[in-house]
């Protein structure tokens, strides 16, 4: 029987971990919620947003913290011209076509950064995050760079949240993803909350990668890592709901680090792979998508 | 009634081709292929050297990856993303049982039957998936099998296993075992083209409802095709396991699967040539932009597949050839859809 101290410490890390997992997913499931395209590429823009934030931490000493506006501003310019440029002609178009495009970019992206950054690992392995807080009591070890990744993801979604909600560019997104054609009739400008939508989604993978550097090292390779657990993520949650890559978050991080106490990290990993084909014999539309929504393109 | 019945039945399984404005018929086209086949053949005592034998060699068996792709994406429509899977699978049965002892047949047989066994339940499995779903399933298969043949110390984890004992047969006998492979290839995709199974596959990747509501056996067919589609790349895995004497889990990796995706769609989905072409002319470039520009090598598989779907996404073949039907499908159409305005502004079309 396992110890229940090394069972919460487990725990803890797993819902810490599911917190930055769930930034990760989130700008995923945004573009597909009201573009309806799966951004392959999506992984590779956190390993770029991870660069940045590492580059300006490394060269200008700049806290990794305040890189995340910066990154997120650079990446969400960076995403406007290729959404014009390559992702509106393939909208609409056949499955093969959006996966193999948004692949070759991703590889063109990974590729770009091993010629201009080399294919080493990066670290932020700042000394003030490093080393952990104990919870006195429960006697749990909380990383400082874990948590401090938690918090701010966590801040982040909650921007999200409010930009959603309370703005009406939110209300705008909200009512593109529901239906384009009513949203344009209602006279929402559906060509440019589309536009909004993707460099956001963009600018919130770069700032979920910033975050993911000051915990693990990162190389330009470990793009499709995570834009395949940002999938089995947005599966779980539902495709499109920014709820559900939260609750979604939250449980492949605990999953992940929970399994641990049986099988090894690696493992791990395969495990969530599995868990993904589980989903999709089970429920497709996972938690908090809509069953009746369409499961092919046809 | 009868004769258009079957003009028009024999039309829509041959038709006539034209390339950059020569008309080939079926017969021509066939003639072709089979000189073609025999200068492949003759090859190696033309006096090539080794070295663009190995080439060859090489090349047609990635040419057969992108055929089985090709079976499943592009005659059936289901977008498997993981298929490398079974080149993977078919390279460690083969270099498993070589090591065991076995015969070089014997593997090769061994890979040609864990092609088939393993490509049934994952296909019972994730064919009950459509589209996006269908292609992560088999694409999480695939990540999964390379990260589960990484812990395996069985197969040799991370470093894989080696062949030690030489197979014998030269570089001249790898060469015709893979032909062999890809000539079984050219007969499949040939007769899946002119076979009503295979127009009924074509269907299902047309619009499957509507195939299904018209008594098609979806569910049967898609797994039938996608165990067809699983042989080649695990016979191909197999030939390619013995040829290098080394395999890893690197082989079930993404990279695998994309070049296999960019083969097939750069020459052409739904054709016979396109994994043909597309498989030559990705390996070149691969090959050659390896020795000048390592670094690059990525690059070019990137921006290949990002200009590829760009702007002919329906790869060489797809663009280059125009299909027509011959005159006496033209005829027997109109005289059965006399009275539609819209057949009559198809007519003639070639």
């Amino acid at each position: 029987m396992v110890e229940i101290e090394y069972f919460t410490q487990l725990v803890a890390s797993g819902l810490l971990l599911g917190g930055l997992y769930a930034l990760i997913a989130v700008g995923l499931t945004l573009v597909y919620g009201v573009l309806h395209i799966i951004n392959l590429a999506h992984g590779s823009f956190v390993i770029l947003g991870a660069f940045v934030g590492f580059w300006g931490w490394e060269v200008f000493g700049i806290n990794p913290y305040l890189m995340i506006i910066p990154t997120m501003i650079l990446l969400f310019i960076v995403a406007l011209p290729l959404k014009r440029g390559l992702f509106d002609p393939i909208q609409g178009t056949e499955l093969l076509n959006q996966l193999l495009l948004t692949f070759g970019i991703a590889i063109a992206l990974e590729a770009l950064m091993t010629i201009a950054w080399s294919a080493n690992y990066r670290f932020i392995g700042w000394d003030p995050i490093v080393g952990a807080a104990t919870v006195p009591g429960v006697g749990i070890s909380l990383p400082y760079n874990r948590l401090g990744a938690f918090i701010f993801s966590l801040v982040l979604f909650g921007a999200l949240y409010l930009l959603l909600y309370q703005t009406k560019i939110g209300r705008a997104i909200r009512a593109t993803a529901e239906s384009k054609d009513t949203a344009s009739i209602v006279g929402v400008d559906v060509e440019r909350t589309e536009l909004m939508v993707f460099g956001l989604g963009t600018a919130l993978a770069g700032a979920s990668g910033v975050l993911l550097v000051t915990i693990v090292p990162l190389n330009p390779y470990s793009g499709i890592n995570y834009v395949l657990l940002a999938f089995v993520i947005v599966t779980l949650g539902g495709m499109g709901s920014v709820f559900g890559s939260l609750v979604g978050g939250f449980l492949i991080g605990l999953v992940q680090t929970v399994t641990t106490i049986w099988i090894s990290t690696t493992q791990a990993e395969a495990l969530v792979f599995l868990l993904l084909i589980g989903i999709f014999i089970v429920r497709p539309a996972g938690l908090f998508g809509t069953p009746s929504e369409e499961l092919s393109y046809g | 009634m009868g004769d258009s019945d079957t003009s028009v039945g024999r039309g829509l399984l041959q038709q006539d081709i034209a390339f950059l404005g020569v008309k080939l018929s079926h017969r021509q086209r066939l003639v072709l292929g089979g000189v073609s086949l025999a200068a492949l053949v003759a090859l190696p005592y033309l006096g090539l050297s080794t070295y663009y034998l190995a080439l060859l060699t090489t090349m047609t068996l990635f040419i057969c990856l992108a055929g089985g792709f090709n079976i499943i994406a592009g005659f059936t429509g289901q977008l498997s993303l993981g298929h490398a899977a079974f080149f993977g699978l078919g390279g460690y049965a083969a270099i498993l049982m070589w090591k065991t002892g076995y015969t070089l047949y014997a593997s090769l047989g061994a890979a040609f039957v864990i092609g088939i066994l393993t490509a049934i339940p994952i296909g019972l499995v994730m064919l009950r998936l459509r589209g996006l779903y269908f292609a992560f399933g088999t694409l999480a298969v695939s990540e999964a099998t390379l990260i589960i043949f990484s812990g395996l110390g069985a197969v040799g984890g991370s470093s894989g296993l080696n062949v030690t004992s030489s197979v014998g047969v030269g570089e001249t006998g790898f060469y015709y075992l893979s032909l062999g492979i890809l000539v079984l290839l050219a007969v499949t995709t040939y007769m899946l083209k002119h076979s009503i199974f295979g127009l009924r596959l074509r269907a299902i990747r047309d619009d499957e409802a509507k195939a299904e509501a018209q008594g098609v056996n979806t569910w049967l067919y898609k797994n039938v095709a996608f165990v067809l589609s699983a042989i080649f790349p695990a016979l191909a895995g197999g030939v390619y396991a013995l040829y290098f004497a080394h395999i890893d889990p690197t082989i079930f990796g993404a990279n695998q699967n994309i070049n296999m995706q960019l083969m097939a769609v750069l020459g052409g989905l739904g054709t016979l040539l396109g994994p043909i072409v597309g498989g030559a002319l990705f390996y070149l470039t691969f090959q050659y932009t390896g020795i000048l520009f390592p670094d690059a090598q990525l690059l070019v598989t990137g921006v290949a597949l990002i200009m590829t779907i760009l702007f002919i996404p329906k790869g060489i073949i797809g663009t280059l050839f125009k299909r027509s039907w011959p005159s006496q499908v033209n005829q027997a159409q109109t005289e059965s859809e006399n009275d539609s305005p819209t057949e009559q502004s198809h007519r003639g079309d070639s």
